[in-house]
């Protein structure tokens, strides 16, 4: 079992070191273009929406990135989690492994970027203006429930994706759709006080909004909010799992069809 | 779309030992597939499918009703035409597949030698490329270290280690994850037309590095289209005909009957 769990991880960081290579070509510009998407998404929307809101929002800016960021996360580790069967059909046909690790492994990869998209977004806040403060230490809690919780999406979606060919392209709708229904670029009080109840069956709206509280506002997370939040995340997760153990022993024959 | 069988029917077992000399155990295993066109993949068809019952695949048994023991230490052959199974029975037995039907047991630990090539990446070094097989092939970080030198030197790959894998001509590239699985702990190895790579000095080198394995005691199965290979290092045989067995014994027999059998047809 020890052993078996020693040969998963060393699996697990072989696949992930070569995933995460392979998304930034090992050099500086490989991993500038990866950041150039989030970068380029932030630019547009704040030169769209800095004359509209600016005035009525301290820190837009601010309050943009970390929307942005955390967003990039959730579209990029599902989308890239649930293509990863497919994507490493030479693998998963001709090895013998756990097939989540493959999945696992992607997620990871997204992670990583995703760690060093945090820095310099810490970095341009505090060069905006906003120091440091205890609360911060609160945001690596909040983004590890977002990690779960995109973890398990991928795991269940990756099932679909194998399943249905076209599942990654109406995958790719919701994300799309995801992003207006989420306060990425807009504020929740922008929004009349009878929609606003729609946005909390929205789980990234539920991060997002912790995120900027933990990081802009100087808030710690309310603890119920976090315990909340983090119970979802933990069904999803367990609920992915347990999908992607179900059709564990059929992902062959799907990836063959 | 391949199906799965029914849970009733099906039995596989893998264990890390056994209390026999039984290495393989397989009774009546059978896989069947729906085959038919790609579009019904489709999430929209698959639901006009599922709604109206009306869909224009058909099922495949690929592999049907096939008794096999193999016992510890032991070479066996598995043989037959294109589309006869092999591929298919082979990646049941290690676990690749699971069957629709039958009783399936099999002890110790299973290395494929399929087309291990294939799930590499052609971007990245040939360094990365060797420390991702060895992971995939359940080798230690440590072992790595230990043997790296010498799966290096069994590849030829000394001057090559920093290029990429794409670089290489395909000859090289099928070095990379051969030289590294031909070093890594097995038990039971499962052999798919992989030694057909590389030029002949190099296939000699891994068929005496198989030949090694074999003396140590590892129970090899090997699929191939080369009699001569089968005849050298099996001493048993299996003739796979529509997915079933068509012959089975001691390989002298069943490479007849199969010669036998493609004398009437082109030999692929």
């Amino acid at each position: 079992m020890i052993d078996n769990f020693a040969v998963y991880a060393n699996q697990l960081r072989e696949l992930t070191r070569c995933e995460w290579k392979l998304r930034e070509q090992s050099t500086l510009l490989g991993f500038l273009w990866t950041l150039l998407n989030p970068l380029l998404m932030f630019l547009v929307l704040y030169m769209l929406f800095t004359r509209w809101m600016g005035g009525f929002m301290a820190n837009y800016p601010g309050y943009l990135l970390i929307g942005v960021v955390q967003f990039s996360l959730f579209t990029t580790a599902t989308t890239t989690g649930m293509g990863s069967l497919s994507n490493r059909r030479g693998i998963m046909m001709n090895f013998i492994m756990p097939r989540e690790l493959l999945v696992l492994t992607t997620v990871c990869s997204v992670a990583i970027s995703h760690v060093i998209e945090l820095v310099l977004m810490l970095g341009f806040l505090i060069a905006l203006g906003a120091a440091p403060r205890l609360s911060w230490l609160a945001f690596p809690l909040i983004d590890a429930v977002q990690l779960l919780f995109v973890t398990g999406l991928a795991l269940g979606l990756s099932v679909l994706a194998v399943r249905f060919i076209d599942f990654q392209r109406i995958w790719s709708i919701i994300t799309t759709v995801g992003f207006f229904l989420t306060p990425v670029f807009y504020s929740t009080a922008a929004i009349g006080a009878d929609r606003q109840k729609f946005l909390r069956y929205n789980p990234m709206a539920h991060i997002i909004t912790l995120a900027r509280e933990c990081l802009l506002e100087g808030r710690f997370p309310a603890w119920r909010h976090l315990a909340g939040l983090t119970a979802f995340a933990i069904l999803v997760a367990g609920v992915g799992y347990a999908v992607f153990k179900n059709q564990e022993r059929r992902l062959s024959d799907y990836v063959l069809s | 779309m391949p199906v799965a069988g029914s849970a009733d029917a099906v039995e596989t077992v893998r264990a890390p030992s056994g209390d026999d000399q039984i290495a393989i155990s397989a009774v009546r295993l059978g896989k069947r597939f729906q085959i038919g066109t790609k579009t019904d993949a489709r999430f929209f068809r698959q639901m006009l499918a599922w709604c109206s019952g009306i869909t224009n695949t058909r099922p495949l048994w690929a592999v049907r009703g096939i008794d096999l023991q193999i016992c510890r230490g032991e070479c066996v052959g598995v043989i037959g035409r294109n589309g006869s199974g092999k591929t298919t029975l082979l990646r049941m037995l290690a676990g690749l597949l699971v069957p629709t039907e039958g009783r399936l047991r099999t002890y110790g630990r299973i290395s494929t030698f399929f087309n291990i090539g294939s799930g590499l990446f052609s971007e990245l070094r040939v360094i990365d490329n060797i420390r991702l097989t060895a992971a995939l092939c359940g080798m230690s970080r440590a072992a790595l270290s230990r043997r790296f030198d010498a799966i290096v030197a069994f590849g030829e790959l000394e001057d090559y280690l920093y290029s990429r894998l794409g670089e290489l001509s395909m000859g090289f590239t099928s070095r990379v994850p051969l030289a590294t699985a031909l070093h890594s702990d097995i038990d039971i190895l499962l052999t798919d037309e992989v030694f057909a790579v590389g030029d002949t000095p190099f296939q000699a080198k891994c068929l005496a590095k198989m030949n090694e394995l074999l003396k140590q005691g590892t129970t090899t199965i090997m699929a191939s289209h080369s009699m001569a290979l089968i005849k050298n290092n099996c001493s048993r045989a299996i003739c796979l005909e529509h997915g079933a067995a068509a012959a089975q014994g001691p390989v002298a027999e069943v490479v007849q009957y199969y010669e036998h059998q493609c004398g009437n047809a082109p030999v692929e």
